[in-house]
């Protein structure tokens, strides 16, 4: 029964086939409890509006997947992105933003995570993105796949 | 054209009660009326949930995600 927070890179693959799916879903189990940074519904819909864009995927098919997800939204918990969360959001890019390419949204990701972290323990943070995954493992998270 | 059929929802899948005129692989879309009984459970199983396969494309959301971050 653990306490999760994937970020969007993490969260995308539950709904989608492609590179590391097998290994986010092998995290998650039934009793976990997913928590996700309030940013994530932003970033998922701008990922697929962007493949849209590009030509890669029909809109059809990004709205598909932006509805299943937010017809999953009452099962997540979503931490509010608060002036805590943002205060922790520029100490991180304070620290990270030169040396790691931490960008805003990734600080935003983080910082949730943190907070949470403070307020209950997380078990991990679940993402694929390797920026993320090297400045939350300096941070002493937990980071999965 | 629409057509209203009815379907018991098994271990992940949506079981027509009867034969639909469908090619075998054809993708539809479709409202889904839920009963009130039908409530959806607190916890959830990824485990044997269906990744949704709605598009050709052989590439990374997740990609597309790092891309957006980096851009200025």
């Amino acid at each position: 029964m653990a306490r999760l927070i994937p970020d969007t890179s993490a969260l995308v693959k539950l709904y989608r086939n492609e590179p590391n799916s097998p290994q986010v879903r092998a995290c998650v189990h039934s009793d976990d409890t997913l928590l996700i940074a309030q940013i994530t519904s932003l970033e998922i819909v701008s990922a697929f509006s962007g493949l849209v864009r590009q030509n890669l995927i029909l809109p059809n098919e990004a709205a598909s997947y932006i509805r299943a997800f937010r017809g999953d939204l009452a099962r997540y918990q979503i931490i509010s992105a608060d002036v805590y969360v943002f205060q922790e959001a520029e100490r991180l890019l304070d620290f990270y933003a030169i040396s790691h390419n931490l960008r805003p949204p990734d600080s935003l990701q983080l910082a949730s995570a943190l907070v949470e972290q403070r307020n209950v323990p997380i078990n991990a943070f679940l993402t694929t993105d390797k920026v993320l995954c090297n400045v939350a493992k300096s941070e002493g998270l937990t980071v999965l796949p | 054209m629409i057509t209203i059929v009815s379907a018991i929802y098994e271990n992940g899948i949506l079981r027509p009660k009867q034969p639909l005129p469908l090619k075998q692989g054809t993708v539809v879309e479709f409202p889904l009326n839920l009963p009130e009984e039908a409530s959806v459970p607190a916890r959830f199983s990824w485990e044997d949930g269906p990744i949704l396969a709605l598009d050709s494309f052989d590439g990374s959301v997740s990609d597309e995600i790092r891309r957006q971050r980096d851009e200025e």
